[in-house]
């Protein structure tokens, strides 16, 4: 081995050490930030809590523990529209979270519109059931494990000559199949889900919805603050939304905050 | 005529005895010895200081030097006794004053020191009094309060001009705050003042600001009973404060309070040009003017109470306050009712304090609180009490929290909380009620006391980048294709393996009947010719050949064992392979003894055949 080579296997053992050491004092950096904004809650002093949980996300970093916390933080400052929105983003990468959904049940109670959901079709219903079972990395993970089981398993089918072997690696294999096709539905529903933008919340304190995308359209109801609506179309600076219970209108996107 | 007065003479003599007997209870009021005299006069002006008693003097008044002023004309006693009978009970009153007219010559402050009287043996003195002396203006007017007549009694001739003369210097109204800035909420006095130089015979309408944006509250003031000098600009005036209102301001900004205004009658003297002799007699004569007085209007400044800051339970108290907070007995028993009382005292919107927020223990029933207020006399301060009964229905110790009550200092600028002290209360089993004890207490379910929010996340909060997504990532495919490129892999090098074996061994079955055929018709050749051992030695290669081909083990490695093993592992029936093996045997035999007699030639030959036949279609089966 000549000293150039040397030169080159030393650079390439070094670099991974390097950046290691750099993600990891990132996540110091990060830690520090978390415990400054978790004192300020417990403080009572909100407003400084939530100016440091935004700091992490402005600097391009989230989870849905976040986003939970800084709902939490908005809640106590009585910010419920806010505390609303971020409970959302939580609830969508946290989707089986207890905590979440006590807290964004919570929060909603306070909002003034009470809309009554219609009941979803039971097969929607099934599906989000399946999709929330976990989150979109844990679905990868299945999916590329499955795959890795189903493929395994055609191996020692196609290659072994015992009978019994082949009978029982066809089995298994068959069922990793199955695991990486929902798996692999499943996990495109959930990343969907979690990027989808379609959904967002009333930030004005009061909106009228119209009947067309323009002012002079007729009125049809009010909508308060923390209402989440669903946006079916758009034209311009407006927004088609749906209500859960079915009720349509159209409204500027400036009265919106997207999900 | 005669006997009616004689009747009057008689008449008087009970009524002395009477005056005789209620004597002591006069004494038994209580003795007041009090001096009266205006607190500003202008120079080269007359007015008059009174000393007043309310009993009569066993001594002489000493009065004290008066040299800062010259004595015009005292002292002048007077004495004035009442009787009155108020539902048969009959009392006295005694009023003995001395009076002395004095002029002031130069300005200043000058003290007037304390007169003595003696009562019963007794020293009675009076208080000192000061009078500013200012310099005369122009107007030589005598002010009217200085001869201590009340406004309304006129004793001149009366004539009212129809004609409402517009308000001059010398009579006006004002409505005066003691400030003209303040937060929201927080006490401004407001006095509405008369001013006058002139003779007031008598107010008439009067009406008053609407004051739009302020809570007003109505203090009580004693009943006007004469008018107060006061210097105005160097000039004196009668003053009188007709209303005072505590305003709290209800919003921020500037807020305008209209003007008051009154209706007034005057009285003037009439200048007539010919002074007749009753004129003289009679005194001026005097002219009754009706005035309408209008104050300026006044401007309040509301400011803004911050909101940075302001602590969460802060509930619009402003002003500076202090609080108490106790329990009428700490050792309780259960069912019987306590009070806890929350005392805030203090300067500030006291009417419109709310109560603070109490966490009592659930075991505790509590009722609404009674609230109690008390203002002071000027109604921008005083007391609320707050009194909260509670019924403790659990034995134990239990603890009152801390009342915290925030509130706003607006001399400060600042908010404040108040904390009290948190108060232990210890319960005892009373008479009567179930009392239930831990561990024998039937169970109950979980008393909601209140809903929140659930906690935060701590710890780590596995943070990642906020566009990032596993699910259909690089790395994710990279994954997926690292399965399938194993997978091809390992398929393809195990099938060229497969393969490149499978070809060997199926060329050497496919050429197994070849080269025995070839060798057997060799062996023919031989067994015509009559070679034996050549014969044989033909035969058994082509068996063996046969058996190596077909099993597919080098001839090297090929025993008789071995053979039989693998033939019988392939399925062969045991007795095909023992005859097959026999032959084989035979062969071998013969060629190391061809001088064995009992073989023939052609029948090792047919057998040969047959056999190979046998175990070629026995092989076949079991591939098949």
């Amino acid at each position: 081995m000549n000293r150039r080579t040397m030169k080159i296997w030393r650079i390439c053992m070094l670099l991974p050490m390097v950046l290691m050491f750099s993600v990891y004092t990132f996540a110091q950096d990060f830690q520090f930030k978390l415990s400054l904004a978790e004192e300020s809650y417990k403080d009572g002093n909100y407003p400084e809590s939530i100016n440091r949980y935004k700091s992490i996300i402005d600097s391009g970093f989230s989870s849905g523990e976040l986003y939970y916390n800084l709902g939490n933080a908005y809640f106590k400052n009585r910010d419920i529209k806010s505390s609303i929105l971020y409970y959302e983003r939580a609830a969508r990468l946290l989707p089986r979270d207890e905590n979440v959904i006590f807290n964004l049940e919570l929060a909603r109670s306070y909002t003034t519109d009470k809309i009554s959901e219609l009941n979803p079709f039971f097969l929607k219903v099934w599906i989000q059931y399946f999709r929330d079972l976990l989150s979109e990395k844990a679905w990868g993970i299945v999916n590329i494990i499955s795959l890795f089981i189903t493929l395994g398993g055609m191996l020692v089918f196609l290659l072994s000559g015992w009978s019994d072997l082949q009978r029982w690696s066809m089995f298994i294999a068959l069922i990793a199949l199955f695991m990486f096709f929902s798996s692999l539905s499943l996990g495109i529903l959930q990343k969907q889900n979690i990027t989808r933008t379609d959904e967002a919340i009333l930030f004005s304190p009061s909106v009228m919805v119209k009947s067309s995308p323009d002012e002079g359209g007729s009125n049809l109801f009010i909508l308060h603050e923390g209402t989440k609506v669903k946006i079916m179309d758009q034209l311009g600076d407006w927004r088609e939304i749906r209500l859960g219970d079915g009720n349509k209108g159209w409204i500027r996107i400036t009265d919106l905050e997207i999900i | 005529m005669f006997t009616i007065q004689n009747k009057a003479h008689l008449l008087w003599i009970p009524l002395i005895l009477m005056a005789w007997l209620i004597q002591p209870s006069v004494m038994a009021q209580g003795v007041r010895f009090s001096v009266d005299a205006p607190r500003v006069v202008s120079v080269g002006e007359q007015f008059q200081i009174t000393w007043t008693l309310n009993a009569k003097p066993s001594s002489d008044i000493t009065t004290p030097a008066i040299s800062d002023f010259s004595v015009l004309f005292g002292p002048s006693t007077s004495q004035q006794q009442s009787y009155s009978s108020i539902n048969g009970k009959m009392t006295q009153s005694f009023e003995m004053s001395y009076t002395y007219v004095l002029q002031a010559h130069k300005t200043g402050t000058f003290t007037v020191g304390s007169a003595k009287i003696m009562v019963d043996k007794q020293q009675y003195q009076s208080e000192p009094v000061s009078i500013q002396v200012i310099a005369s203006s122009a107007s030589s007017s005598p002010v009217p309060g200085a001869q201590g007549q009340t406004p309304s009694q006129g004793s001149a001739p009366q004539s009212y001009s129809s004609n409402q003369v517009q308000p001059d210097n010398d009579v006006f109204v004002r409505v005066l705050t003691n400030k003209t800035t303040a937060y929201p909420g927080e006490p401004i006095t407001v006095d509405i003042k008369l001013y006058s130089r002139e003779n007031i015979a008598s107010l008439g309408n009067a009406e008053f600001p609407t004051f739009d944006g302020f809570f007003k509250e109505d203090v009580d003031i004693p009943p006007i009973n004469g008018l107060v000098q006061e210097n105005v600009n160097g000039v004196v005036y009668g003053t009188a404060v007709l209303k005072k209102f505590v305003l709290f301001p209800q919003k921020s900004g500037t807020i305008t309070i209209d003007p008051f205004s009154l209706e007034c009658i005057i009285q003037r003297q009439v200048r007539s040009s010919s002074r007749g002799f009753f004129d003289d007699f009679f005194g001026p004569s005097v002219e009754s003017v009706s005035l309408m007085l209008t104050s300026k209007p006044v401007k309040i400044t509301v400011k803004n109470i911050p909101s940075e800051a302001k602590p969460g339970l802060y509930d619009g108290a402003v002003g500076q306050f202090k609080m108490q907070t106790s329990v009428d007995k700490s050792n309780l028993q259960t069912n019987a009712a306590a009070t806890l009382k929350i005392t805030i005292s203090g300067s500030g919107n006291i009417r419109f304090l709310n109560v603070p927020k109490i966490e009592f223990p659930a075991e505790m029933e509590v009722y609404d609180p009674k609230s109690e207020v008390n203002l002071n006399a000027s109604g921008t301060g005083g007391t609320k009490s707050f009194d909260y009964v509670i019924i403790p229905r659990q034995t134990g110790s239990f603890m009152i929290p801390s009342v915290e009550f925030p509130y706003f200092d607006n001399i400060t600028g600042t908010y404040k909380t108040l904390r009290s002290e948190p108060i232990s209360l210890n319960v005892e089993a009373g008479e009567g009620g179930q009392v239930s004890i831990a561990g024998s207490a039937p169970r109950e379910s979980v008393q909601v006391v209140g809903r929140d929010i659930r906690y935060l996340k701590t710890g780590d909060l596995s943070l990642k980048s906020i566009d990032y997504v596993f699910f259909g990532s690089g790395l994710f495919w990279f994954f997926n294709l690292l399965a399938c490129a194993a997978f091809a892999a390992t398929l393809v090098i195990r099938r060229n393996h497969i393969k490149k074996y499978s070809n060997i061994a199926l060329l050497k079955n496919k050429r197994a009947n070849q080269y025995a055929s070839k060798r057997l018709k060799l062996a023919r050749s031989y067994m015509i010719k009559e070679e034996k051992e050549a014969f044989f030695e033909e035969v058994s290669k082509a068996m063996w050949g046969y058996l190596s081909d077909k099993l597919n083990i080098n001839v090297a490695d090929l025993s008789r064992d071995s053979a039989q093993n693998a033939l019988e592992e392939e399925g062969v029936e045991p007795e095909l392979v023992q005859s097959f093996l026999d032959l084989m045997d035979t062969c071998e035999y013969a060629r190391y003894a061809p001088s064995s007699s009992g073989i023939t030639l052609s029948a090792v030959y047919e057998n040969a055949i047959s056999l190979i036949g046998k175990v070629q279609n026995a092989l076949k089966n079991k591939i098949s």
